[in-house]
């Protein structure tokens, strides 16, 4: 059995609006394996951000809130820890790329100063060595002329080299976990390619463990050895990268797949689920997924379905298999 | 700069001139009889083409420094305006170095403990300082150090503790301005995408405020603080009155007054070069606060 990195159980976050709160995510619990990457997918508005920045303890308070739930890294409950404690934490243990490059990196600073902000914070490095190691990383994530970059400023550079500059920082004090979230959604698709690649080779060299939240299952494809697949706040289908490809099981990530334009077929059109994410807060009872689903029957709509086993590491919320998984 | 010198001139000399009121009269009193009145206007210029007096006013003042001279004390009002002018300099900077250190704290405060108890109090004692009159405020201030517990001089000018008081009266309103535009300025900055980054460094709020943000923040809080600079080099009127300090803004009224022209000209002009200087230093160090602006 692989260590385990980081393990989430019944993570609840809940948001307010007015006077109202709603939940956003609802109770989820996964784990990440040392070495693994996770893909977390799902659509927008479906929790996966908040999940990722609940993980760094930075889910804007207020209006949100974790409501309940552990998150565990090597065993610490990071949502006991104090501010200055998960500091230590942060950037350093598990470090986070985010899904705008643009706007990213503080504009008045260079990168240089960026980069060495986060190694002289986690490393008893003098100003010097942390200049040097700074150039390093710069190099490291295929920056040319890393010496001139250094103390260049985010606005003279392109997206793609300010995504390198974002996963030197995340990268620099070499954690244990890195959290992307959709770090390649803004960029165009040759440099899309290009971060992919970068993210794998880096993974490659330092064993990291990745949790790699998107919505695009190409990318969960080329990258993910696990896939989480969340809906409305919850983990509808869980399974190794293979079996979710050729064996989805859940209605839900059936309709993500055959979302995919194909090379080989020629179609019209391309399927779509119809419907749209139910706003949070708005299903109080059953199964998340019924307005949408082509497979609904009466049981959706009164109980709620339950995460269950299928087979070895592969789980699925879903009435249909219920029965299959031996518990109902 | 140039051109706007000139219109400025333009406009300050012609405002001056197409207002009612005889200087004639104010040079030499009512008494003169009609005769050596339009002598006196003849002598004086007042009968030739307002085109030509503006050019020989300004001319003087480019090639001999010269404003003229004050109809009502007879003297240099160069001379005059320079005596002056060091004493509203002082006054002003001391009161900025007020404002921008008092506002600034309580800004900085209230943002990074926002909706907090602190915040709130920040916030009601600016609008609080807003709202006080400046001679009332200046009057307590007199009433509690220096008559009551006598640590400054009640009014007069000559030494650093002569400008405690004026200064800080004058500095108070601009202190709850800036500490108000300082707060929601840092509000905003921190909702951007690389606080968070800066965050997810495991960098401490504190610092973050103090480097990534106050940065960006600062460039309303620096165009604003500039504005107020220029209007308190334009001499504070009832903070001069009330303190007894020797400044340009009970010059001004004296001179408007008694319609003494050359000295209202003169003025006008000094406040328009202050104003342009104050607004070129603000320009220079949206620079040095942002480095995007500065390549453009």
């Amino acid at each position: 059995m692989q260590d385990i990195m980081l393990e989430v159980t019944d993570l609840t976050v809940n948001f307010r609006n007015d006077d109202t709160e709603y939940t956003v995510v609802n109770s989820i619990s996964f784990q990440v394996k040392k070495g693994e990457t996770l893909g977390l997918v799902g659509e927008s508005g479906c929790g996966k951000s908040v999940t990722s920045l609940s993980i760094m303890r930075l889910v804007p308070t207020p209006p949100g809130r974790i409501a309940s739930g552990e998150i565990r890294y090597k065993g610490t409950n990071l949502l006991s820890l104090k501010e200055k404690e998960m500091n230590a934490v942060r950037g350093n243990e598990i470090s986070m790329i985010f899904q705008e490059p643009m706007t990213s990196l503080t504009p008045v600073f260079t990168i240089g100063r960026q980069l060495d902000e986060v190694i002289l914070l986690h490393t008893d490095l003098s100003k010097k060595a942390a200049k040097a190691k700074s150039i390093e990383m710069l190099k490291l994530v295929g920056i040319p002329r890393a010496e001139e970059i250094y103390s260049s400023y985010p606005h003279e550079l392109s997206g793609g080299m300010r995504q390198r500059v974002m996963i030197a920082i995340g990268l620099a004090c070499e954690p244990q976990l890195l959290i992307a979230d959709e770090p390649t959604t803004a960029l165009d698709v040759t440099i899309q390619a290009q971060i992919l690649d970068l993210m794998r080779e880096l993974k490659e060299k330092t064993d990291t463990s990745i949790l790699f939240i998107t919505h695009d299952l190409g990318v969960v494809a080329e990258m993910c050895d696990r896939v989480i697949v969340m809906y409305a706040g919850e983990i509808v289908e869980e399974a190794d990268v293979d079996t979710l490809f050729h064996d989805p099981k859940h209605p839900y990530t059936c309709g993500l797949l055959e979302s995919i334009p194909s090379m080989h077929e020629k179609k019209h059109r391309l399927f779509s689920i119809g419907g749209q994410v139910p706003a949070a807060g708005s299903i109080q009872m059953g199964c998340r997924f019924r307005d949408r689903c082509s497979k609904a029957f009466d049981r959706c709509e009164k109980e709620d379905p339950e995460l269950v086993p299928l087979s070895s590491g592969h789980f699925c919320r879903c009435w249909l298999y219920a029965e299959q998984g031996g518990r109902s | 700069m140039v051109p706007m010198l000139i219109v400025v001139s333009i406009i300050a000399f012609l405002f001056v001139h197409l207002t009612p009121g005889d200087p004639i009269r104010v040079l030499y009193g009512n008494e003169i009889d009609a005769e050596t009145y339009q002598k006196l206007k003849e002598k004086e210029g007042f009968n030739d083409p307002l085109y030509l007096q503006y050019t020989r006013y300004v001319g003087k003042i480019v090639t001999q420094g010269d404003f003229g001279i004050s109809y009502r004390t007879k003297s240099n009002v160069s001379d005059e305006i320079l005596r002056r002018f060091s004493y509203t300099l002082f006054l002003t900077l001391a009161s900025m170095v007020w404002a921008v250190v008092i506002g600034l704290i309580v800004g900085i405060l209230s943002a990074v403990k926002r909706n907090s108890l602190l915040d709130r109090l920040g916030m009601v004692s600016a609008i609080t300082a807003l709202s006080i009159p400046e001679f009332w405020f200046g009057l307590m201030l007199m009433q509690i150090f220096a008559v009551q517990l006598g640590w400054f001089p009640t009014s007069g000018s000559g030494t650093i503790s002569h400008l405690i008081l004026p200064s800080l009266t004058l500095g108070l309103g601009v202190a709850a301005i800036i500490a108000r535009f300082t707060r929601s300025s840092i509000l905003e900055v921190l909702r951007e995408d690389y606080v968070r980054t800066a965050r997810a460094k495991g960098q401490n709020q504190w610092v973050i405020v103090l480097t990534h943000v106050l940065r960006s923040a600062l460039i309303p809080v620096v165009t604003m603080t500039g504005l107020q600079f220029g209007f308190l080099l334009g001499g504070a009127v009832v903070v001069e009155q009330v303190f007894a300090w020797p400044g340009l803004g009970s010059y001004l009224i004296d001179s408007i007054l008694t319609r003494d022209y050359p000295v209202i000209q003169a003025l006008i002009l000094l406040f328009s070069v202050q104003f342009l200087v104050v607004n070129l230093l603000v320009d220079i160090s949206y620079g040095l606060l942002n480095p995007q602006i500065r390549y453009e």
